[in-house]
């Protein structure tokens, strides 16, 4: 809403504009943004990985260049002169009060106030975002896609088939007669459900620096009791001891991240 | 003064004044009058008409009009005839005033350049001004920030707010807020010191918020080109200062990124130029 550019559908992000594509899924019907491996470091083992991980193929692409302000007005400043150009030559009068439409650039919605600040276009960063809110949605999204079958539909299946993820065919392939499918390979099974759910509930914390996470958890598997600061004491420390004291969910967590 | 804000926070001005204090005290006995004493002291805001469908704020050449001149819609409500109630209210509470009084005050005008003399000197970052972004602002125009410390650095952050009830979701307020980056951080997050400019009125969401921070851009606009400042805690020959003032980001979450708007065209106006 403040700074003008579009946050949502396939240029989502307003730092790479262009160069940041999504794709849009017609099974899913929504937009996924999936190429993310190009924004590793170039020697990082997850841009070769071949066999049976992501797309099957070894990303090369550097990560995109970061649009600033500045980039955004001058992309702004050509396509309005574009639109001036295309007035004057089709001969329109002065005289009466006409309306030139500019053509947005893509990713652009409309030319934010802020940029009649004479200083705008120079700061390094113009716009922050509040962490606490992504803290809390990344991790919940997580634990859905590893204890509930929510996320993992006949359609979201078909995606998968068309992205050409190599995964392996055999699990994930719905059959063309009866459209039945195994159970994929990252949802935890009831026992391994309980395992984590104990190794969370066991978890002792100094004083002062988290809430205790005793009723973290409904009947159905879903987190209910973590507060916001929760969240991240999750993503920041809690999931690594979580991976790598018990073995628990070393092969398939890492899989889906 | 604290006393006075204090019970007209609550309105309790008249119930504490018979009760409490001797029969000759000097306040104020009923809320009107509390808040007619504080408005002489400054600490007031301005009631700025809007249209109903965003287009446009009723000020400077749009002051006196009756009806929108993009959308043609009226300024005040019509289901009451001949009233001068009008559509939709946007409240300004200027900055320049305040922080005019920020550096009348002492104790607080000495603090204003808290930032400059307590920078890490081991390259770890403790304070905002340690950033790389806070750090170009001072190598891009050394004359107004870098010499001068007191300048100030501001941020604003801005979401939706449900003033009533936090479930009806249909009425979202959108508050306007600063924070003043010159002193202490446990200081500046404090409610005393966060600074309400805006309130951008409710019922529906807001369509086009560049409309109602235009206000806010323009007094933006004046500290960028220097007002002249007096600072009470300096010795007298060295009181007054040519004082600036810079927006350095903008506080928000993914969604107020960017939501709505929807066209992706704009319209420029042309207008006669015989």
């Amino acid at each position: 809403m403040i700074i003008g550019l579009q946050t949502k559908g396939i240029f989502a992000c307003p730092r790479c504009a262009e160069q940041f594509e999504g794709r849009y899924s017609k099974d899913l019907h929504k937009v996924i943004y999936a190429n993310n491996r190009v924004f590793l470091p170039p020697d990082h083992k997850f841009r070769n990985r071949l066999k049976n991980q992501f797309d099957g193929k070894i990303e090369n692409k550097p990560p995109p260049k970061v649009m600033g302000p500045a980039d955004w007005l001058k992309m702004y400043g050509d396509a309005e002169s574009k639109a001036w150009n295309h007035f004057f030559r089709h001969d329109h009068s002065i005289e009466e009060p006409e309306q030139v439409m500019v053509e947005m650039p893509k990713g652009m919605k409309r030319k934010s106030i802020f940029y009649d600040l004479p200083y705008w276009k120079d700061l390094l960063i113009s716009h922050l975002l509040d962490p606490m809110h992504v803290f809390k949605n990344v991790p919940d999204s997580i634990f859905r896609h590893i204890s509930s079958k929510d996320k993992d539909t006949l359609s979201s299946r078909r995606d998968i088939a068309l992205s050409h993820t190599k995964f392996d065919r055999r699990h994930l392939w719905p059959s063309k007669e009866n459209e039945s499918y195994a159970e994929a390979p990252w949802i935890l099974k009831r026992k391994e459900l309980d395992q984590l759910k104990n190794v969370i509930r066991s978890i002792r914390t100094p004083t002062g620096y988290g809430s205790s996470l005793n009723k973290a958890f409904t009947v159905e598997g879903h987190i209910t009791g973590f507060k916001t600061h929760d969240y991240h004491n999750f993503m920041k420390v809690l999931t690594s001891i979580n991976c790598y004291s018990y073995h628990l969910l070393s092969k398939t967590y890492f899989d889906i991240l | 003064m604290t006393f006075l804000t204090c019970r007209f926070e609550k309105k309790t001005c008249r119930a504490l004044k018979d009760k409490i204090f001797p029969e000759d005290n000097v306040l104020p006995s009923t809320c009107r009058e509390a808040r007619q004493l504080l408005v002489k002291l400054g600490i007031e805001y301005k009631q700025i008409h809007a249209c109903k469908n965003d287009c446009i704020l009723y000020r400077d050449e749009y002051k006196g009009s009756e009806e929108c001149p993009v959308c043609k819609e009226k300024r005040y409500r019509t289901d009451v005839q001949g009233s001068t109630v009008p559509n939709k209210v946007l409240r300004h509470m200027p900055i320049i005033p305040r922080l005019q009084r920020m550096f009348r005050c002492k104790s607080l005008a000495q603090l204003m350049d808290w930032h400059a003399k307590n920078r890490s000197k081991d390259g770890f970052m403790r304070i905002p001004m340690d950033s790389k972004a806070m750090k170009h602002i001072e190598e891009k125009w050394p004359r107004k920030f870098k010499d001068e410390p007191r300048s100030i650095r501001l941020g604003l952050a801005m979401d939706g707010v449900c003033p009533f009830s936090f479930l009806s979701s249909n009425y979202s307020v959108w508050p306007v807020g600063l924070i003043v980056y010159n002193i202490p951080p446990w200081m500046s997050v404090r409610k005393e010191h966060l600074m309400l400019t805006l309130i951008v009125p409710g019922k529906h969401q807001v369509k086009k918020m560049d409309v109602y921070i235009a206000p806010f851009i323009d007094e933006m606009q004046l500290l960028w080109k220097g007002i002249r400042m007096y600072d009470i805690s300096r010795p007298p020959s060295n009181r007054s200062f040519m004082f600036y003032g810079i927006l350095c980001w903008t506080i928000h979450d993914f969604p107020g990124l960017g939501v709505c708007s929807g066209k992706r065209s704009n319209i420029l106006h042309i207008r006669s130029t015989s």
